[in-house]
């Protein structure tokens, strides 16, 4: 299989173009992961500052909320704060602490929770803390110590409290006396300040954040839940920090892709455009022409200063010289073929007409325009009975040349021919097939006339002859036996004999011409052909005799076949009357044996004589129309010869004898030939036909039993 | 009582050649030239059998015999066909309308012919 060179180089482009792509999506794949571990190991060491800052942050809260709940002087302001000294512990020790401890707000409440007094930062609300005395005591029922977040009219706050016990109770194991709060509200302030602790940007989401962010965008993301009082997230702080060594890589790796399509896909498109131009186009081209054999694609090919304009220039001339010879070559063969009057029909092996030749339109269509178009299936209608279609096929199937006979065709008659087209004479592979058709209208007219001349003249030639002949027969019996002339006597019998001989070739003719136009009818019927030869023994026996000649009749021992054949009995007898008088005429001493060979569906007559033979030379003659006229056609100087013997013909002349036999036995199914015959030691013929009882064996038909007959 | 036979036929030649053999077997023959004539004397003289040609120029042989067994008058005299035309189609259509039989001339002799006629005339008796 060729794989034509185009097709090579868009397999190389398109293979480059992958290897680039997987190269490319491989380094992708590879930076992307390393942006993620970068990423993870940026996010660890973000969690691991975050965690070491907010605890920092939260130390303060944790301690003022532990060591103020164990002040005895809290207990007692709890029961009591609005007496002076409570006052001015509140005043002196809380209000300070938010200074100390750097909080924003600080709240205390008594033991029946019941906020007692509440103190702010400065730029802070001394808010309430919206906290009901449910929600106090459940902040506390499992443990002493609270840490949560709430969202109040001053944002979101994160609060530590503790239950408040004398300082004898460090275990927190008495009732509580109250409850201590301090609080921080996170603010832009206060987030920025963690911001800048962190070296990131801090804000509050009010979920976690969907997905992680994008890694391309360089922002490293950590999101910390804020817990409420059910333990629940309230709020998240996201701590947003920059790491541009992962943007980079991002950027890098974009770059990279941005570089692969504007770089290598426009190179391999530019060597594509290359190989196509300047090699595969050049290579199409050539072998397009070497396949169709046509110059006219290489003209411009030629015209380039490269190797393959080179090679365009040499293949260029030798096509164009080429066709010059093969053009001239085709309309020499052409003409001559629409030059001949034998109609010319050509076909492909798939049977489509490729050529019909002037004679040919002439002689099927009355019509000699060559743009007519002609089809196998209008040709084989047009010729009917002969069966064309079928015929090609099988030409071209057994690789056979097949006569098809004559056809008339309005007032014409048309003779017709296939012959299948090989390279080698009789050989596969087949190329087409040719059909001849041949006018014959006139040969047959000129025909019709002389075999009908032929039969008028022989009638009108009778008639005359009868009377000569009548007239010297009654001479012979009523006037010679009373004469005593001796020459008179001899010349009426000469008049006689040759009137005879006369009238039998008149009838020879009248016969032949009469089964040449096919105007002998035959009725077969059932004859027994035993008895006929036995009557012809009875009647020719003596006639033998007087020529010292013995005439038998035998059948072949053992023969169980049938005696009774399908013949028309005045014709088989016409037959062998003249196989017997040729034989008499031919044999001067010994005998002349008819023997009958029966078979199962045929029976066989040979006829054998003792007499002069035949020379083998003259044996392909015997059954010929005129055997001595051809004898000089095929050999010039031949002395013309009317030597019966020669012929083997008992009209002395017209040599017609065994072709009259040869055609009556035909006509009625049956065959006769030559069995042998050598000079000096006799003769054998023989007929065959068919027995009565035998099924009809078509002539020629290949599905029939085999037979002699065919 | 001598046999009367009629023989139609054109050809002079052909008629007084059967006319000697006939004689010379003691038959009393009738000759017609002319088939119009022939039907005539075939009605007048009314013979014991006749012999008719086919090719004869005015009327042939065949519309002659379809005449000869129309006619109430001849249509019992055996008629042999005696031609020198061998066609087998006209042959057998005379044998159609009635001839005896068919008898080309040049394969008889006048002798054989005579025979035929005697062989015929002794079955009509």
């Amino acid at each position: 299989m060729v794989i034509k060179t185009q097709y090579r180089v868009i397999i190389l482009m398109l293979t480059l173009l992958a290897v680039a792509a997987g190269g490319l999506y491989l380094l992708s794949a590879n930076q992307k992961q390393h942006a993620q571990v970068l990423y993870q190991e940026i996010a660890d060491e973000n969690q691991r500052l975050f965690a070491a800052v907010y605890r920092l942050d939260g130390d303060p809260q944790a301690t003022i909320t532990s060591d103020y709940t164990y002040w005895d002087d809290m207990v007692t302001f709890t029961k009591n704060p609005s007496t002076v000294a409570n006052q001015k512990f509140a005043h002196e020790n809380l209000d300070t602490a938010l200074s100390t401890y750097s909080v924003d707000n600080i709240w205390v409440f008594n033991a029946s929770a019941k906020q007692i007094y509440k103190v702010a930062s400065s730029g802070h609300a001394n808010i309430d803390l919206p906290l009901s005395t449910q929600q106090i005591q459940a902040a506390f029922a499992k443990k002493p110590l609270a840490h949560f977040f709430i969202h109040t009219s001053q944002g979101l706050v994160e609060l530590r409290g503790a239950t408040i016990h004398p300082s004898n109770d460090p275990g927190r194991t008495t009732p509580e006396q109250g409850y201590f709060f301090v609080g921080r509200v996170y603010d832009l302030a206060f987030r920025q300040s963690l911001g800048s602790d962190l070296k990131s940007q801090v804000d509050l989401a009010p979920t976690a954040p969907m997905h992680l962010p994008d890694p391309s965008t360089g922002t490293v993301i950590l999101s910390q839940a804020l817990a409420g009082l059910d333990g629940q997230p309230v709020s998240y702080l996201q701590v947003s920090s920059d790491a541009p060594s992962i943007r980079e890589i991002y950027q890098l790796s974009n770059q990279l892709l941005r570089n692969f399509v504007v770089i290598v896909v426009p190179a391999l498109l530019l060597l594509f455009w290359f190989l196509t131009g300047f090699v595969t186009q050049p290579l199409n081209i050539i072998s397009g022409t070497l396949k169709t054999h046509d110059p006219e694609p290489l003209d411009e090919l030629e015209k380039k200063h490269t190797e393959f304009g080179q090679i365009a220039a040499l293949l260029g001339d030798y096509f164009r010289q080429n066709r010059i010879q093969l053009s001239d070559a085709h309309a020499r063969l052409r003409a001559s073929i629409n030059s001949i009057n034998i109609g010319f029909i050509m076909t492909d092996v798939n049977r489509n007409v490729t050529m019909v030749n002037d004679a040919a339109r002439r002689i099927l269509f009355n019509d000699i325009r060559r743009s007519r178009e002609v089809t196998l299936a209008e040709l084989n209608q047009l010729l009917g009975k002969l069966q064309l279609d079928r015929t090609v096929t099988n030409s071209m199937t057994t690789i056979a040349s097949h006569s098809l006979g004559e056809v008339q065709l309005g007032d014409k008659f048309v003779r017709a021919f296939v012959a299948p087209v090989t390279e080698v004479a009789g050989k596969a592979p087949v190329l087409g097939c040719i059909i001849l058709v041949e006018d014959v209208t006139l040969e047959r007219s000129l025909k019709r006339a002389r075999d009908e001349f032929f039969s008028i003249a022989s009638h009108e030639l009778r008639t005359p002859l009868t009377v000569i002949m009548g007239n010297a027969a009654m001479i012979n019996e009523e006037i010679v036996p009373k004469v005593k002339d001796d020459t008179l006597k001899g010349m009426t019998k000469d008049i006689f004999d040759s009137s005879q001989r006369l009238i039998q070739m008149v009838n020879d003719f009248l016969d032949t011409s009469r089964l040449e136009q096919g105007k002998i009818k035959f009725e077969l019927e059932t004859v027994d052909v035993a008895k006929l030869l036995q009557d012809l023994v009875k009647q020719y026996g003596h006639m033998a005799e007087e020529q010292g000649i013995q005439l038998k009749y035998e059948v072949v021992s053992g023969g169980n076949g049938s005696t009774k054949v399908k013949a028309d009995v005045a014709k088989l007898q016409q037959v062998l009357i003249n196989l017997l008088s040729n034989a008499v005429t031919f044999t001067h001493k010994g005998s002349i044996t008819m023997r009958l060979d029966p078979h199962a569906d045929y029976a066989r007559i040979f006829v054998t004589d003792t007499g002069e033979g035949i020379p083998e030379a003259r044996h392909h003659l015997l059954f010929k129309k005129f055997q001595q006229a051809e004898e000089n056609i095929l050999s010039r100087n031949a002395t013309r010869t009317l030597d019966p013997g020669a012929a083997r013909d008992t009209t002395h002349g017209t040599g017609l004898g065994l072709y009259i036999s040869k055609m009556l036995m035909e006509g009625m199914g049956g065959l006769i030939r030559l069995e042998s015959s050598e000079v000096g030691k006799g003769t054998t013929f023989s007929i065959t036909l068919p027995v009565a009882t035998s099924v009809k064996i078509k002539k020629g038909d290949p599905n029939g039993k085999k037979s002699p007959l065919n | 009582m001598a046999k009367k036979v009629l023989l139609i036929d054109d050809d002079p030649l052909i008629v007084r050649m059967y006319e000697r053999i006939f004689s010379f077997a003691n038959i009393d023959i009738k000759t017609s030239l002319m088939p119009t004539d022939g039907l005539a004397q075939a009605s007048a003289i009314k013979p014991d059998l006749i012999l008719l040609d086919i090719m004869m120029p005015d009327m042939d042989g065949l519309e002659v015999l379809r005449r000869l067994k129309g006619d109430d008058v001849t249509k019992a005299i055996p008629v042999i066909i005696l031609t020198n035309l061998s066609d087998e189609a006209r042959s057998k259509e005379a044998i159609k309308l009635g001839a005896a039989s068919v008898m080309v001339k040049s394969d008889f002799s006048p002798k054989q012919v005579v025979e035929k006629v005697q062989a015929a005339l002794g079955t009509t008796k």
